[in-house]
C-alpha cells in the first residue's frame, strides 16, 4: 500500500490472536507463530479494527475517547496502523 | 519437598480475594518464600498470585524479586497461551478438514473465553472431545498429520479407547499435548443420562478464533463437568485452580440453572455442587449462584467440611493416588491386604495394554510383567512407603468427604 489516507479502510487479520496482559495485548500469528505487542491507546485501536474502520472513523473515536489534539491523534494513528499494515497484522478491507 | 501446610493454606488464601493474610505474609522469610513460590508452580497459580499482589492485594510486604519471579512468570504464561491456543485452532482445523467435530473442553474453554486473561488459567494439556464413533479415526488423523506419542502415553490406543475417557495423548512436534476424549467422564459409577444421549452437543457454544470456528460445551455443562471432574476424578487433589474456575465461570453470568441443576440432579451430584459453590465463595467472595448455600448455610455439617476441603485441594496430585492405595487398604486384615497388594503386583494384560504398547489379546503382554515390576519397585513402592502416614490420613478425610456427599 503506497500511503494511508483517511478514507483507508482496514480491518484485522484474522489469522491472529491475542491476549490481554495487565492492559496491553500480546498477538501472534497462528501462520506464523510469531509474536506481537501493543500497549496504551494501540489496545483500543486494534480493538476497533475487529470491524473494518477508516482511519478517519479511528481518529474520531480516539479523539473521542482520550485527551488529543486531532493533529497529533491523526499523525499517530497513521503511524501506527502502518506499523499494523507492515507486519501484515492488518490488512486493507 | 512439599511445603508445609501452613504455607500451602497461605498461597490459597493469597490467590483468593477474601482471608486476611496481612500478618502472615509480613513473617515469610527467603526459605519460606521460596517454597511458598515452588507450591504455587506446582499448582499453576503463580500467574494468579501474581495478579492478586499486583492488584487485590497490592498492599502486602512482598520482597521485590518475588514479585520479579512473578511478573516473568505471568509473562511467560502469557506467551504459552497464545502458543496453545494457535495450536487448538490447527487441531481444529485438522479435524474439520477429516469431517470431525469436537469440542474444546476445560482449561481451552476457560483460559480463554471464561477468565479476564488467559495467563491466569495455565494449561497442561488441550483435552478435545469427539464423537465416540470418530475418536479412533480423530486419533489416527492426528497421527497422520504428524502428533506423536508421548512417553507418558505409550499403551495400546484400542485399550485405551474400550477402557477409559480418553485415548492416549498426542503431541506436535514442539508443541502440547492434546487428549481426545470420546465421552465426559462421571467418576464413581456416575451416569448423567442426558451426557450419555449426547445432551452436551445440540448445545454447544461456537467462538471464532483466527478465522476457525471452535465449538464449546455449553456454560451449565461446563461447569458441572469442572465440578465432577475435580471432586469425583481428581478427589480435589488438582488444587486452587479449580476455585478460581468455579469463580470466574459462574460470574460471567451466562450459566443456565434450570439445565445445571436437573443435570447435577441426574448424576446425583448436587451436594457435591452445593460444597463446591461453598467452598469458592469461602475463598473468592459471594457466587451468583441460583439456590446454591453459601458457606454459613451449607446444611447438614457441610460447612465444617470446608477447612478439610481446602487441605485436600492444596495437597497436589501426585498424593491422590498414594490415598487411593491408602484408602483401599484401611480395615483390612492381614489377609485382605495382601491380597490387594497382591493384585496390584499382578494387573490384567488390560492393565498392562494401558501403560505398554502391546495388544492386551497377545501372550507377549505378560512379558511387560518385567518392567512394570522394575518400576514398581525402583518408583512407586518407595513414594507409598515415603507417603504412607500421610496418605492414610488423607484417606480418612475422604472417607468423610464421601459419606457426607452419599448422605441425600
Amino acid at each position: 500500500m503506497s500511503g494511508i489516507q483517511g478514507d483507508s479502510v482496514l480491518v484485522r487479520d484474522p489469522d491472529m490472536i491475542a491476549a490481554e496482559m495487565d492492559g496491553d495485548l500480546v498477538m501472534m500469528s497462528v501462520e506464523r507463530g510469531a509474536y506481537f505487542g501493543i500497549g496504551g491507546v494501540g489496545t483500543r485501536v486494534w480493538e476497533l479494527l475487529e470491524q473494518p474502520h477508516s482511519v478517519d472513523q479511528l481518529c474520531a473515536a480516539i479523539v473521542a475517547e482520550y485527551e488529543v489534539d486531532d493533529d497529533v491523534c491523526r499523525r499517530d494513528v497513521v503511524e501506527f496502523v502502518q506499523k499494523l499494515l507492515d507486519e501484515k497484522l492488518v490488512k486493507p478491507a | 519437598m512439599d511445603a508445609p501446610d501452613g504455607l500451602r493454606q497461605l498461597l490459597l488464601d493469597l490467590v483468593s480475594t477474601e482471608p486476611e493474610v496481612r500478618s502472615r505474609v509480613a513473617g515469610l522469610d527467603r526459605g519460606a518464600w521460596d517454597a511458598l513460590l515452588a507450591s504455587a508452580a506446582e499448582h499453576r497459580v503463580k500467574p494468579l498470585l501474581h495478579r492478586r499482589l499486583a492488584h487485590e492485594r497490592s498492599d502486602l510486604d512482598v520482597p521485590a524479586e518475588v514479585r520479579a519471579r512473578l511478573a516473568d512468570a505471568y509473562l511467560q504464561a502469557t506467551l504459552r497461551a497464545l502458543r496453545i491456543e494457535r495450536e487448538l485452532v490447527r487441531v481444529v482445523r485438522i479435524l474439520r478438514e477429516a469431517g470431525i467435530p469436537c469440542v474444546a473442553l476445560k482449561g481451552a474453554y476457560l483460559a480463554y473465553h471464561v477468565h479476564p486473561e488467559p495467563a491466569l488459567r495455565p494449561l497442561k494439556d488441550l483435552d478435545l472431545l469427539v464423537p465416540a464413533d470418530d475418536a479412533r479415526r480423530a486419533h489416527d488423523v492426528l497421527l497422520g498429520a504428524g502428533f506423536g506419542r508421548t512417553p507418558a502415553f505409550s499403551g495400546d490406543a484400542a485399550t485405551w479407547a474400550s477402557t477409559l475417557h480418553h485415548l492416549p495423548a498426542l503431541r506436535p512436534p514442539g508443541g502440547v499435548a492434546v487428549e481426545l476424549h470420546h465421552r465426559l467422564d462421571m467418576p464413581g459409577g456416575r451416569r448423567v443420562g442426558d451426557w450419555e444421549r449426547g445432551g452436551v452437543w445440540s448445545r454447544l457454544v461456537e467462538a471464532r478464533v483466527a478465522g476457525e470456528t471452535v465449538s464449546y460445551l455449553s456454560p451449565a455443562d461446563a461447569l458441572l463437568h469442572l465440578i465432577v471432574h475435580a471432586l469425583y476424578q481428581h478427589r480435589l487433589g488438582n488444587g486452587p485452580l479449580t476455585l478460581a474456575d468455579i469463580a470466574a465461570l459462574t460470574r460471567t453470568g451466562s450459566v443456565d440453572w434450570t439445565l445445571f441443576w436437573r443435570l447435577a440432579a441426574e448424576g446425583g451430584c448436587t451436594r457435591a455442587c452445593e460444597l463446591l459453590f461453598a467452598l469458592t465463595g469461602y475463598y473468592f467472595g459471594p457466587l451468583p449462584v441460583e439456590t446454591a448455600p453459601t458457606a454459613d448455610t451449607l446444611p447438614r455439617d457441610g460447612a465444617a467440611l470446608l477447612p478439610m476441603c481446602a487441605g485436600l485441594i492444596m495437597r497436589g496430585e501426585k498424593a491422590a493416588t498414594d490415598e487411593r492405595l491408602a484408602g483401599s487398604l484401611a480395615g483390612k486384615g492381614a489377609g485382605g491386604k495382601a491380597t490387594l497388594l497382591l493384585g496390584k503386583a499382578l494387573p490384567t494384560r488390560a492393565h498392562l495394554a494401558i501403560a505398554y504398547d502391546v495388544d492386551p489379546a497377545s501372550a507377549r503382554a505378560f512379558l511387560y510383567y518385567v518392567p512394570f515390576w522394575v518400576r514398581l519397585a525402583r518408583k512407586r513402592v518407595p513414594e507409598l512407603v515415603s507417603r504412607r502416614h500421610a496418605a492414610t490420613s488423607t484417606a480418612r478425610e475422604l472417607a468423610v468427604l464421601d459419606d457426607w456427599l452419599a448422605r441425600g
